[in-house]
């Protein structure tokens, strides 16, 4: 008879068909970056291609390559990616970065590690890689990212604003207790900062350092304090400055890095994309 | 690795060719399908209504009801047996603050028993809990202060999706590093500033301060019902507003076992600084029945695991 057999096949079909939506299909997983949409599936072999070297064939940071990234600089790990926890981000502590974050590191590389700048890779390459990372947290599953942190745009340099800077970070922020009161990343707390998976981690040497790991502009630094360093002990100074008060940071920190040279910055070339 | 929409047809009596469902896998399963018997239309609405009833199940929200005559559980934990080693730590930074009355070390709070046997500081909770009482949890428990270097209160609890408000009695500087269901990192250089944010995720957040003071910790439950108790220094809990029926009784304590350390030796001071990384929590659980309008006891014996 015909009703009773469609419904005996419907009812077989459809728990699975809705089992099977809800649950999530990974290799469904998207992302979109100026204008592009990546596809895990297609970011899945050049994952396993490029990538899974150091970072793990389940995404966890412990590929192959990985013993060999510690050494006496204290290099960081490679990124455990199933922990949904990531640094260089334009969103808010605690939540998960943009898909732009993302792709932006992958262009840009982590200074000073053994994260290279895949310009090798095009961009839709890359934001197919975006996409297969993704599916290795359920937080992109199950959490959307915060509103980005707004950037305006860069008050005048000036003392004035250099000496307001310096007036947050030695007395009212205590950024020295970390990062040193002459940025040398020496200060009463440095000895004792360890990541979120319990390795050493030093706190960013203004005096020393040219470029920072998610970033080298202004633009960048603005950022990297605003939205703090999940997975460090670098917290997140949103509560505490308005956007007046973070430029005038910005530029005492620049003040203390004798190293940089703004001409030579990323900002003033033409940024990679 | 994805199906073809297949068209396996069957011609119906009436002699038209119907298609049946695509393959299941394939996300285009919808696909063209030609509906021509209404029967089988209403056979596959009511199906969307079920799958979607039981889908919204599966990730069911706390819904407050009216419960009359509910019931109450009391109990007591106490601890059995040897007395378990406690954790502490000498003061190795701010002691002028951290460190008021001349201590000069300080205990991690992971187990306090009283010389009773009471334990403290045990979270009580009904399992599996999707409806009942309208939410009812101590302010006290979502307001978090960092006074002389200590956390207070040492657990917090958080109804999913509200705020937590914290801040620091002290004048030195403190961050609230959170790892666990979340993982907001916020600073706190100025005395008395209140900051807060929202617990979109049910379940533990482990806090500890990155500036030098590691002895600072405290647990965070994030809960998505309301039926929770925490011990007293005398041992003793009491859930109320319990809908009658029979439940399971879980008794959540933190570990106060050290699965490693985090040591560093400090350049200038030349001490070495310790910090312990705890084992995962403990969980007892017991079932009890709950009477309209009747109080049940419940009495926990927790020991070395």
């Amino acid at each position: 008879m015909a009703r009773p057999r469609h419904a005996v096949q419907a009812l077989i079909l459809w728990p699975l068909a809705m089992a099977l939506a809800f649950s999530g299909d990974a290799m469904g997983q998207t992302a979109t970056v100026n204008g592009m949409t990546g596809s895990a599936e297609r970011g899945k072999g050049l994952y396993r291609t490029f990538c899974v070297g150091c970072h793990g064939v389940l995404g966890d940071g412990k590929g192959e390559n990985g013993v060999f990234v510690i050494g006496p600089l204290q290099d960081p790990l490679p990124r455990n990616f199933t922990l949904g926890l990531f640094k260089c981000r334009s969103t808010p502590t605690g939540s998960i970065p943009l898909d732009s974050d993302l792709y932006t590191t992958i262009g840009r590389g982590i200074y000073t590690t053994y994260m290279p700048p895949w310009q090798s890779l095009t961009p839709q390459q890359r934001v197919d890689l975006v996409a297969y990372i993704k599916t290795f947290s359920s937080r992109f599953k199950e959490e959307k990212p915060d509103e980005p942190v707004k950037i305006p745009a860069e008050t005048p340099n000036s003392a004035e604003s250099v000496k307001r800077g310096e007036e947050l970070y030695q007395k009212t922020l205590k950024c020295f207790e970390c990062h040193g009161t002459t940025g040398h990343g020496d200060g009463p707390s440095a000895a004792t900062l360890r990541d979120n998976l319990g390795n050493p981690i030093k706190a960013f040497a203004f005096a020393e350092g040219t470029r920072f790991k998610c970033g080298s502009t202004d633009e960048d630094l603005y950022r990297i304090f605003m939205t703090g360093l999940d997975g460090t002990p670098m917290p997140s100074w949103a509560d505490y400055l308005n956007s007046n008060q973070a430029w005038d940071l910005v530029h005492y920190l620049r003040s203390l890095m004798v190293n940089y040279r703004p001409e030579k910055a990323a900002g003033k070339q033409q940024e990679k994309k | 690795m994805w199906g073809r929409a297949v068209a396996r047809g069957r011609r119906g009596a009436n002699g038209v060719l119907t298609q049946r469902f695509g393959d299941a896998a394939n996300s285009n399963f919808m696909g063209r399908r030609v509906v021509r018997n209404r029967q089988k239309l209403a056979c596959l609405g009511s199906l969307i209504a079920t799958s979607w009833a039981v889908a919204s199940c599966a990730w069911a929200q706390y819904s407050v009801v009216t419960v009359s005559n509910g019931g109450t559980i009391t109990g007591t934990v106490k601890w059995s047996g040897a007395r378990p080693q406690r954790v502490t730590l000498p003061i190795t930074k701010n002691p002028d603050v951290c460190a008021p009355n001349g201590n000069k070390t300080r205990d991690l709070e992971r187990i306090e028993i009283a010389p009773d046997g009471a334990v403290e500081n045990t979270v009580v909770y009904l399992k599996g809990v999707t409806s009942g009482k309208a939410w009812d949890l101590p302010e006290a428990r979502r307001s978090l202060d960092q006074k002389n270097c200590r956390y207070i209160p040492h657990i917090m609890l958080v109804p999913k999706g509200e705020n937590l408000s914290m801040k620091s009695s002290d004048p030195i500087l403190h961050n609230i590093h959170m790892t666990g269901v979340a993982l907001y990192n916020l600073p706190f250089p100025i005395k008395d500033k209140v900051i807060q944010r929202p617990f979109q995720r049910d379940g533990v957040v482990d806090l500890k301060c990155d500036a030098g003071h590691v002895w600072m910790n405290s647990e965070l439950l994030v809960v998505d019902h309301p039926y929770y108790a925490i011990t007293d220094e005398h041992g003793n809990f009491k859930i109320t507003g319990i809908p009658a029926g029979t439940y399971t009784v879980e008794a959540w304590h933190e570990s106060w076992h050290v699965a490693r350390t985090e040591s560093m030796i400090d350049v200038d001071t030349h001490q070495t600084v310790t910090r312990p990384v705890f084992a995962e929590s403990l969980t007892w659980d017991q079932t009890v029945t709950v009477s309209p309008g009747a109080t049940a006891k419940v009495e926990f014996q927790i020991s070395e695991k």
